[in-house]
């Protein structure tokens, strides 16, 4: 027993040298560059104490400052990729005799066990590896405190030092285990960067892949699945947010990294050291698994720059073989043996292609799933431009369950195989159906034009069905927290609770945030409210505006976006919604009179107070060919006769999100044009008269073209 | 005593060693000669519980050797390619040792390590080879070893050198009851310092034994007849070669020499006289038989 101590103690000894790069790597990554970060920050405490009527917010931000390592010390991903790159280094310094034949075998002879062995360099590794890095990663709280901003500490900085050290931890594990298969340290590192994130990456190109061709799935399948149960990832969201994220992942693996490297350093044979693989039984699965990594990248990459079928099926098979032949030649570094097996790096490419065709023809037949709303307990719905703008909400209820299948099944059969994301012409629908089973996510996105859809029976029903309903509008209330916000309200601080206001996605809107902001004198997107009952009434008004909400105001182009966020109950929340013309009592309560005005303006009521001229032009053909630029003529047009019939046509229009162009969606093949015949800069001529044909004029000269509104709302204020 | 039973160790397809067997007892000293490639540092190897056989096993005092520590403890191995700690010191690997194995003995490496002129405290890798082979030698004796593997190591040593190391390694054997292989080509050495030998031929422990044993395995004489040919005289006996000057016939024979000497003594020979072979003829001869070299 004495003797194996010695051995550690000697070992540790010897690897001073790494405990000291490890004691300051850590240091400078954290707590040396906090010295600069805590500077500023004792800067603006001390303009805050000096300033009596100083934002209640600073004690929170600074706090947030101090307490977030992420913040002050280098950035989430060098610190995460900088600490797994520690614990790896580690991990090579420890095992390097690994990659050496020579002294493979002078560590083989020693009196030990390989398990003795093993089990003694994992200690070193505590001493030299990880103690050093937390002792310089302790400095940090220390030189907070030493720095007076004990108040502004909290626990988490402990939770994110252990997270750090978690983060070395899998480095080495992960370093452990690729050094003890491998005999050669650029094959060890491969090894490493392959099993760090090789399998995410590959899962995101198959994604893409499937995506191209499966019109129904989600943008992101993979992701979230990655989000929760890769490990490195996990591990790199818990460092920021660690109340939020579960490292959960991250530590199995870990664990699962120790064992493998274990059974590997206590199996492999002395006799591999200096072979790329150091066990020959993993050569063949290790040769398929890259050969079909190489194929799937090859595949995915030729498929994005040359955006053909044929481009993705010759680079994903020939990736294959290719990758096959790279790997012979890596395991035996024998340009003779480079094409052995050559047969099974075929078949890797055959596979390759057997799944691109399995996506191309659906075999699985994802694209015909149709759940029958019956038998689902939940269907859950974010949706766009269906009813208006980005919606989120659960639906429980026959009725409203078959309403959404309704709605996603007609989408589905619109479908053309054209997917436009975020633009107020197209609907789209993300749907979780929830059963007994699980759940299955799926996506319909602009198949057809809102006005096309609209202008079907169903489609009105069932949009109607879930718009009267309590379950969407409580849902909208429930998913965007609302209730939780003023429960928070009654309890803490109106200051946990923040309200911006930003540009709508959908649509242009008219930059309405943005006049908004330049009418009023704001510098930024906060609303700043100073007191609970300000708050209270804005999260109130708008919860009355959800409830009042029809299908006509819905559809109409909403002034802005609000988002409001918090942290309730140490979680935080995060929530937006569109705020529309109509919604007069929410526009008082976010902005008062001023608000409202600049609300009605944006929203048409520039055609009353400046000189322009609004007309409604028929196409012979339906908006969808419209937007795609298709050619047509148009085959009627018609001029507002009254301002308010401007103000009420162009209010009643939305605006796509690629071009200047209003649509007038309650009939579906009708452009909105206007003119400002004011504006001498343009080809309009000066002298024009009234009640010139605006129109007739365009199609004559084919010069002319419309104006986009919001150049009416900047001159108008 | 260490024993080997039917070792057979394969490096992917390639078989290095075949069924080897053999039985050393204690203070024993046995030189294990081959051919290049013939196995002889596998077989040193497994011995030394560093690889592990594919089938078989290697004993020391009746304990297997692979993963045994204590077995382990009281085996050294000096590699034909010493291996130290990376930029080690032989004061360093007096530490290194010190924490490994429970026999090391820091003042009889410094004894050695004075004996053989090395320095302490330069790094090991500043060495020549030689140099190096000499600081792998104190340092395996400085731990005290039941069981001495030297792979090639009068190969790296000059005369001066080679004769100062069968100097200690006789008295340590005599002293501690060391058993020792040495394997390697140096066979007038091995002929010169071992009680037993044996030859190595592609993974196959061909024969082996006492020397004098080995030694007689073939026997040489050469012979002036008045009547008749030598050969004939011979029948039922391998002749290996037969060469004439003149009436002298110069014989080698696969048998013992005895036997020749009656054969051709009854011829009643003109001249009749036995020449020694040396070891290094003897594995020659046994070589040719197999083929290895013409």
């Amino acid at each position: 027993m004495q003797n194996k101590k010695r051995s550690v103690f000697y070992m540790a000894r010897r690897h001073a040298v790494l405990a000291l790069v490890m004691f300051a790597a850590a240091f400078f990554m954290v707590p040396f560059h906090a010295l600069t970060v805590f500077d500023t920050v004792r800067g603006a405490i001390r303009a805050a104490d000096a300033d009596s009527a100083a934002n209640p917010y600073w004690t929170r931000n600074i706090t947030a400052m101090v307490s977030n390592i992420v913040e002050a010390g280098f950035n989430q991903e060098i610190l995460t990729f900088g600490f797994a790159g520690l614990g790896f280094f580690s991990a090579v310094i420890l095992f390097k005799h690994l990659f050496s034949r020579k002294q493979a075998l002078m560590i083989a002879s020693l009196p030990l066990r390989r398990q003795t062995d093993f089990l003694e360099r994992v200690a070193v590794y505590f001493l030299t590896g990880l103690l050093p890095a937390a002792l310089g990663l302790l400095l940090y709280p220390l030189i907070a405190l030493a720095g007076g901003l004990a108040p502004y500490m909290t626990g988490k900085i402990a939770v994110q030092i252990l997270m750090l050290l978690m983060i070395h931890l899998y480095g080495f594990t992960l370093g452990a285990f690729c050094a003890s298969i491998t005999g050669q340290v650029w094959a060890c590192a491969a090894g490493a960067l392959f099993l760090g994130g090789g399998f995410e990456f590959a899962a995101n190109c198959w994604q893409r892949v499937a995506w191209h061709y499966l019109y129904t799935m989600p943008v992101e399948v993979v992701m979230p699945i990655i989000r929760r149960w890769s490990p490195a990832f996990s591990l790199y969201k818990a460092l920021r947010q660690p109340e939020l994220f579960s490292p959960l992942a991250g530590i199995v693996c870990t664990a699962v990294f120790v064992v493998l490297a274990y059974l590997a350093y206590t199996r492999r044979a002395a006799e591999g050291a200096e072979h790329p693989i150091a066990i020959k039984a993993l050569e063949m699965p290790l040769s398929v698994i890259v050969s079909l990594f190489a194929g799937s990248i090859t595949g995915y990459i030729f498929m994005t720059f040359f955006g053909k079928e044929a481009a993705l099926l010759i680079a994903a098979a020939g990736g294959a073989v290719v990758g096959w032949i790279m790997v012979q030649l890596a395991f035996t570094l024998d340009f003779r043996q480079a094409f052995r097996r050559l047969p099974a790096g075929f078949a890797c490419g055959v596979l390759l292609l057997i799944c691109v065709f399995g996506f191309r023809f659906d075999i699985f037949g994802y694209e015909r799933y149709a759940p029958d709303p019956q038998k689902l307990t939940a269907v859950t719905v974010q949706s766009g431009n269906v009813m208006g703008g980005n919606e989120n909400y659960t639906l429980k209820q026959p009725d409203t369950k078959a309403a959404a299948c309704t709605l996603a099944g007609m989408l589905r059969d619109a479908a053309t195989g054209r997917r436009v994301y975020h633009d107020p012409v197209y609907p789209e629908m993300n749907l979780t159906f929830t059963s007994g089973h699980g759940e299955v996510r799926r996506a319909y996105a602009g198949g057809a034009s809102s006005a096309e859809m609209h202008g079907m029976t169903a489609w009105q029903a069932a949009v109607n069905t879930l718009l009267n309903s309590d379950e969407y509008r409580q849902g909208r209330i429930q998913t965007g927290c609302l209730d939780e916000y003023l429960a928070a309200l009654d309890t803490d601080a109106a200051g946990n609770i923040y309200i911006y206001g930003w540009e709508q996605i959908y649509g242009s809107g008219g930059n309405g945030w943005e006049s908004y902001k330049t009418a009023s004198g704001r510098q930024n997107d906060a609303f700043n409210y100073r007191n609970t009952d300000q708050i209270r009434k804005v999260i109130e008004s708008l919860k009355a505006a959800i409830q009042r909400r029809t299908l006509s105001s819905l559809q109409q182009d909403p002034v802005f976006v609000i988002h409001i966020s918090g942290r309730i109950n140490n979680v935080y929340k995060d929530s937006s919604f569109a705020v529309y013309p109509d919604d007069y009592e929410l526009l008082r309560a976010l902005g008062g009179e001023e608000l409202i005005e600049m609300a009605g303006l944006l929203s048409g009521g520039f055609a009353e107070v400046t000189d322009c001229a609004v007309y409604r032009v028929s196409f012979d053909a339906s908006v969808t060919d419209l937007i795609e630029g298709k050619i047509c003529s148009p085959q009627k047009w018609m001029r507002a006769s009254t301002k308010d019939e401007a103000k009420e046509w162009i209010r009643a229009s939305i605006k796509t999100n690629d071009a200047d162009i209003y649509y007038y969606p309650a009939v579906g093949n009708e452009e909105i044009w206007i003119f400002d015949l004011n504006d001498q800069s343009e080809q309009i001529p000066g002298n024009l008269d009234p009640d010139t044909d605006l129109v007739q004029l365009v199609m004559e000269q084919q010069e002319l073209w419309y104006w986009p509104a919001k150049r009416f709302v900047s001159k108008a204020r | 005593m260490i024993k080997a039973e039917s070792i057979t160790k394969c490096f992917g397809r390639k078989v290095a060693l075949d069924r080897v067997s053999l039985t050393l007892d204690d203070g024993h000293i046995f030189g294990l000669v081959g051919t290049n490639g013939a196995g002889k540092s596998t077989f040193l190897r497994v011995l030394t519980g560093i690889l592990k056989a594919d089938s078989g096993n290697a004993f020391l005092n009746g304990q297997g050797v692979y993963e045994n520590p204590s077995a382990k403890q009281q085996i050294c191995y000096v590699s034909d390619e010493p291996a130290f700690v990376t930029g080690a010191t032989l004061s360093d690997m007096d530490h290194f040792q010190a924490a490994y194995y429970a026999a090391h003995d820091s003042a009889r490496l410094r004894e050695l390590c004075e004996f053989f002129s090395l320095p302490m405290n330069e790094r090991i890798s500043s060495f020549s080879k030689g140099t190096q082979k000499r600081a792998q030698i104190v340092l395996a004796l400085s731990r005290h070893p039941r069981l001495l593997l030297c792979d090639e190591t009068f190969d790296g040593l000059d005369p001066v050198m080679r004769e100062s190391f069968k100097r200690v390694l006789g008295e340590v054997m005599l002293d501690e009851q060391m058993t020792t292989i040495l394997a390697g080509h140096s066979l007038q050495e091995m002929e010169n310092i071992c009680d037993s030998v044996g030859f190595l031929h592609e993974g196959k422990l061909l024969t082996s034994g006492d020397m004098d044993h080995i030694l007689s395995r073939f026997c040489k004489v050469q012979v002036v007849l008045e009547n008749g040919e030598p050969n004939a005289l011979l029948n039922g006996l391998t002749v290996i070669s037969d060469r004439r000057q003149g009436r002298l016939s110069i014989l080698t024979v696969r048998a013992d020499e005895a036997e020749v000497q009656e054969r051709l003594k009854a011829a009643s020979p003109q001249y009749l006289e036995a020449i020694p072979l040396s070891l290094e003829e003897v594995f020659i001869l046994e070589m040719e038989e197999q083929g290895y070299a013409k």
